[in-house]
């Protein structure tokens, strides 16, 4: 039947509407020139294209300056984390798609408490999990995520995760835990879903992590066993993901309160509905040996 | 100088990464039938891969001007506008069920059913399953059989290893056909 298949898939792409070849080209192009023309007049703003909102955020020159001024904290630590790691930081005036969190971040205290490693919990994975999964790629066992070289980004006192990811995004390596909804892990925007935790490679070349805030998230820096660290709270923030320059908004995720550390040559982040100090304090259960 | 149309995609980028709009045009027209069956695929709307695919060449021009020329042009033009295809359909209202977007397609209107190897029933019964494979099942599908690209040129576009290439193929033209085997697909 493969070969039926497949005869049925190229034939099927002949199926596919297709706008007029010449016209087609000649829009393209006629693009082409009145952005040049409009860059003429407007210097300096390379990326400026209204037709996606989040491209705004890339002026990521700009906003390098703009958040190190902002932030509060001492200057020299947002400097080096800026000058260091992958990820960098833009105040928004709209979020893209962030979805709203299902309680308000700063009236949430929760505590987790150290939980068995060995017994993760039992989750049908039912059609509430198609989108996330439809982001993060099916659920690997531990030994796959642990052969991407990268640590598993399992703090000690989360327990075991429900699922573990390797998302496929370009030549980005990142390794993502789901933990599972429970009385200390309030229910995120996704169903079932309390936390999600992930690591990546921080001296990555190919792909920068962006977090857009709205005008309704704190930002607050601070070091973490002498690491850079930055805790992002309240209104719901984008992640976006460049991969050769071309950046694809992760809106799929938890984007709630997100703790990003920079740790042991790893960025670790950890997404969930919980206050600061206790993820600071999951953070700190987390050992980055590999695999 | 040379015909657009007879230059080999390399020698069009490099030109197009020079400020040649024309050669950059040529590759335009060479490459838009598979970036717009590649954009369907991917985003589930045949309205809006045209939008996608213009936007992603948009990108693909400016990145030219300041980038070495690729090896693989087509490879890498296509993973643009899969990227772009990817953020389309993750920008789109988030409460609208994919299996509900790619059910839609059954109502093709170009679909010419006196030449089409499928009906239009058909047609939009396969894609609806391809709708329901997950994003990297759907891109791969996408790059072999609709934009049409060899093994080496998917490689290259996913940036992965040809021996990938070939099991991700695999495995998923066999969720595919698990998929239409549980709905009643009787064809083949």
């Amino acid at each position: 039947m493969a070969d039926t298949l497949v005869a049925q898939l190229t034939a099927l792409a002949t199926q596919i509407p297709q706008p007029e070849a010449d016209a087609f080209a000649d829009g393209v192009l006629r693009r082409l020139h009145h952005e040049m023309r409009t860059e003429i007049t407007r210097p300096g703003r390379p990326w400026d294209s209204p037709r996606r909102r989040f491209v705004i955020g890339l002026v990521f020159v700009c906003a390098l300056v703009a958040a190190t001024v902002a932030l509060p904290g001492p200057r020299h630590t947002v400097a080096r984390w800026f000058g260091l790691d992958r990820v960098r930081i833009e105040r928004v005036p709209v979020m893209v798609s962030a979805p709203t969190p299902s309680e308000p971040a700063t009236s949430v205290s929760a505590t987790v408490t150290d939980r068995p490693q060995s017994t993760p919990p039992t989750v049908e994975f039912d059609d509430r999990f198609t989108e996330l999964f439809d982001d993060l790629g099916p659920p690997v066992s531990p030994a796959v995520a642990a052969a991407t070289g990268l640590p598993l980004p399992t703090p000690e006192a989360l327990g075991a995760p429900m699922s573990l990811h390797v998302p496929d995004v370009g030549t980005l390596i990142e390794v993502v835990a789901v933990y599972a909804a429970s009385p200390e892990l309030p229910e995120s925007v996704v169903p079932g879903v309390g936390a999600i935790v992930s690591v990546v490679d921080a001296s990555a070349d190919a792909t920068m992590f962006g977090k857009f805030l709205g005008p309704d998230t704190s930002i607050e820096t601070l070091e973490i066993d002498g690491e850079p660290a930055i805790w992002l709270s309240g209104a719901p923030h984008d992640v976006v993901v460049l991969v050769d320059g071309q950046p694809i908004v992760d809106t799929l995720r938890l984007a709630t309160n997100t703790l990003l550390w920079q740790h042991a040559g790893r960025l670790l982040r950890i997404e969930a509905t919980i206050s600061r100090d206790e993820a600071v304090r999951l953070a700190r259960s987390w050992e980055p040996t590999s695999g | 100088m040379e015909d657009p149309n007879e230059a080999p995609d390399t020698e069009l980028a490099a030109r197009a990464g020079a400020g040649d709009t024309a050669a950059f045009g040529a590759l335009v027209r060479r490459h838009q039938i598979a970036a717009v069956r590649q954009a369907t695929i991917i985003s589930g709307s045949p309205d809006e891969a045209p939008d996608i695919v213009q936007e992603a060449f948009v990108k693909a021009y400016r990145a030219l001007g300041s980038r070495p020329v690729p090896d693989k042009v087509r490879s890498w033009m296509l993973r643009i506008v899969a990227n772009e295809a990817h953020n389309s359909r993750r920008g789109r209202d988030r409460r609208t069920r994919r299996d509900d977007r790619y059910a839609a397609w059954s109502e093709f209107d170009s679909v010419d059913t006196m030449t089409a190897a499928l009906s239009a029933v058909e047609a939009g019964t396969l894609l609806a399953a391809i709708g329901r494979l997950h994003a990297r099942d759907r891109e791969v599908i996408g790059y072999r059989y609709f934009a049409g690209l060899n093994e080496l040129e998917t490689a290259a576009a996913v940036g992965t290893a040809i021996g990938t290439v070939k099991s991700r193929t695999a495995r998923a033209l066999e969720r595919l056909r698990k998929d239409l085997h549980a709905g009643g697909w009787s064809h083949g």
